[in-house]
């Protein structure tokens, strides 16, 4: 076996159950099922084993991986593809269903910033508790504390339940605990995404400095800007599995044409279809098309879209009126489009059509949106659906300054703007 | 380089504990015990104390009911001191059961988040009580002083027995905490539960009145045993070793039982949670 392989990833698989089967949230439940089904409720903790195919899901299959010691490994793909249940395998929070890693070297991860932050306790006993928790001994911590004090920039609080804490120093706290961990191998998932952009380029820098240290790295993020500044080598997954492996710029190129691939577009006559109204007109279809007018639900700040609607006219009404809502995860609704205020008359639909509602330069930022959709005669509804469709909208440097606008610093929505001087 | 070298598969033996793991992760099993107490009296006034409260208030309780107006007896000697003695146990027990039944789901942010042995949380849960028990000996050693009761041979014997009831603590409180999980139920049925067990306990009432025939059926109660030790080693009284003896056995039992169930389905907290 090659000395410098640091972890070796053999036949990874894991499976998750879904939908309704096997979910007991009582214990009555658990002893009905018991007994007219009693292996499968043996079986119930062993894994998912005994279950037929379309009950489960992979959310990773048969994966092989290796990693040299000294790497970094940036991991990239959609929501959902199985980055982080690969990170939480490799750091043991949950099991693999089948296959083997092999690590090679005391392994810390880090998939979130401040886990185990207690909001009752100081920042001092914070930083004891959390670096605990993260794996250090008594004896390191005492050695690290003054370090960690004064990485975090926050000595003056030191003795403030971190309840009192504002975000900002909240994060600063917790990273800095995270940072000052000397492991061999660190899994990083996300935790960049957050702080003041000084202090994030502080924790960059002091990635940096630990991967030039001859420490491994692996590290997921959707900020391609992290990724690219950091990682020597980039693998690709893709619904549980890795679909590209190799040099980091030629995975983010990968990346993005993977996300402006084809997406199915729901049927929405089915009668699974929760909706309002008299169904005189109905929405058959939605899509979201992106600048390059491909269907796609992975958007960028500033790009130009295209809603496109499909129509069933099975009576016409007069003067139709369509509404697109736009919403936040909040259910704020943030923008919409509407027929009517636009002064568009679609009362030429007799038959079935499709409609465009074109948005230019999208002022959304980061973050996923659902939309809603509306037709009706006046304010009679014909069909309304809601979160018919959702996408998620990917940060872009649309100032064309290096800087993203970021939504936490507050908001909801980008505007162009000039500053100047009177 | 070996030394660290871990294997990630899916764990297929029935039966494993991880005390190598668990010795490793000592100082967290240590700041997890230190931030419950730090946190369970911070923003009080009266800080650890109220931890003496609790089994002071029920010998007043019991002493008026049990003692005073339904005359239970106590095998002459002064009913406050003869429920106390075993209060002591009693509480730490009952509280380790209360504390260890929600300490996974209480966790499930350092659960689904980071790796550690994860028999840490009941652990660290039972330490807790450990000390609040130690800081109710202080108050023994006065009700003792006030009724004339001297400290003898026998109270070396609280340490074994101090023993038994963690390990019944852990063997059932290991096993609630990983039910818990999978099954809510439990949050409901822990508290009532600990309640009827106190009456199958002879803490209020001394064990001979239950009669002989059933006194082996009281001590298949593995708390029957170690809690009327308890009190023989308190107030200077012979032993009953055979019902200690089974105590022991069947804690021992539990123990297994409980902390093999846990070390099973540990591995799907992270998933089920």
């Amino acid at each position: 076996m090659n000395n410098s392989e640091i972890i070796t990833i053999t036949g990874l698989s894991k499976k998750y159950r879904i939908g309704i089967q096997e979910k007991h949230d009582n214990l009555r439940e658990a002893i009905a099922s018991f007994f007219s089904n009693p292996i499968k409720r043996i079986n119930r903790f062993r894994g998912a084993s005994d279950y037929s195919k379309e009950e489960t899901i992979y959310a990773l299959k048969e994966i092989n991986l290796t990693v040299k010691q000294g790497e970094v490994l940036g991991i990239i793909g959609r929501n959902g593809a199985g980055k982080s249940t690969l990170l939480k395998i490799l750091s043991r929070i949950t099991e693999p269903t089948d296959g083997e890693i092999i690590i090679r070297g005391r392994l810390s991860s880090l998939l979130e910033v401040g886990t185990g932050f207690h909001p009752e306790l100081t920042g001092r006993e914070n930083i004891y508790l959390n670096a605990a928790i993260l794996g250090m001994t008594k004896n390191e911590i005492n050695e690290k504390f003054d370090e960690i004090v004064r990485f975090s920039e926050i000595r003056k609080f030191l003795d403030t339940p971190v309840k009192r804490y504002s975000s900002g120093m909240y994060v600063r706290l917790a990273f800095s605990v995270a940072a000052h961990l000397e492991p061999e191998i660190l899994l990083v998932d996300e935790v960049l995404a957050v702080g003041d952009i000084g202090f994030q380029k502080k924790c960059l820098g002091k990635m940096h400095d630990v991967s030039s240290g001859g420490k491994t790295i692996i590290f997921v993020s959707h900020n391609m800007a992290a990724i690219e500044n950091l990682c020597t080598r980039c693998i690709v997954i893709n619904d549980g599995e890795i679909t590209f492996n190799g040099n980091t710029d030629g995975a983010i190129k990968y990346y993005h044409s993977q996300l402006s691939e084809t997406v199915k577009p729901t049927d929405l006559l089915s009668e699974d279809i929760s909706r309002i109204g008299d169904s005189r007109i109905r929405f058959k279809n939605i899509a979201m098309l992106n600048s390059e007018e491909k269907t796609s639900n992975q958007i960028y700040m500033g790009e130009d879209v295209t809603i496109k609607i499909g129509l069933k006219v099975n009576k016409g009404i007069k003067e139709p009126r369509i509404a697109v809502f736009f919403k936040n995860q909040l259910g704020q609704t943030v923008f919409r489009t509407f027929t009517w205020e636009k002064e568009k008359d679609f009362s030429s639909i007799t038959n079935d059509c499709e409609i465009l509602c074109k948005i230019p330069n999208l002022p959304l930022l980061q973050g996923r949106y659902y939309l809603n959709i509306w037709i009706g005669e006046y304010n009679k509804p014909s069909d309304f659906i809601e979160s018919v469709l959702s996408f998620d909208v990917l940060g872009k440097d649309v100032f064309g300054t290096g800087r993203q606008p970021d939504q936490r610093y507050g908001g909801v929505v980008f505007v162009e703007h000039e500053w100047d001087f009177l | 380089m070996n030394t660290n070298h871990i294997v990630i598969k899916p764990q297929r033996n029935l039966f494993r504990i991880p005390i190598i793991e668990i010795i490793r992760y000592k100082d967290l099993l240590y700041f997890l015990v230190w931030r419950d107490l730090k946190v369970r009296y911070k923003q009080t006034i009266l800080g650890a104390s109220w931890a003496l409260f609790q089994p002071l208030v029920q010998m007043v309780i019991f002493s008026i009911f049990f003692g005073r107006l339904a005359k239970i007896p106590s095998e002459n000697v002064p009913y406050p001191i003869f429920v106390y003695s075993a209060l002591l146990p009693w509480t730490f027990f009952a509280n380790s059961l209360n504390a260890c039944n929600n300490s996974v789901i209480n966790n499930a942010g350092l659960i689904t988040k980071i790796y550690f042995p994860r028999l840490i949380i009941p652990l660290s849960a039972i330490g807790g009580g450990l000390i609040d028990l130690l800081l109710s000996f202080l108050v023994l050693l006065g009700i003792m002083a006030y009724y004339n009761f001297s400290i003898t041979i026998h109270f070396l014997m609280i340490f074994p027995l101090l023993i038994g009831t963690i390990f019944t603590a852990i063997g059932i409180g290991t096993l609630l905490s990983a039910l818990s999980v999978a099954y809510r139920d439990f949050r409901h049925i822990v508290p009532f539960g600990i309640q009827i067990w106190l009456f199958a306990t002879p803490v209020i009432y001394p064990p001979s009145i239950v009669g002989s025939r059933f006194e082996f059926l009281l001590n298949l109660n593995p708390m029957a045993g170690i809690i009327n030790g308890f009190r023989s080693a308190i107030l200077n009284r012979p032993f009953s070793w055979d019902a200690i003896g089974i105590s022991f056995l069947i804690s021992v039992i539990i123990f297994m039982i409980g902390v093999g169930y846990f070390s099973r389905v540990e591995k799907k907290f992270a998933d089920i949670i």
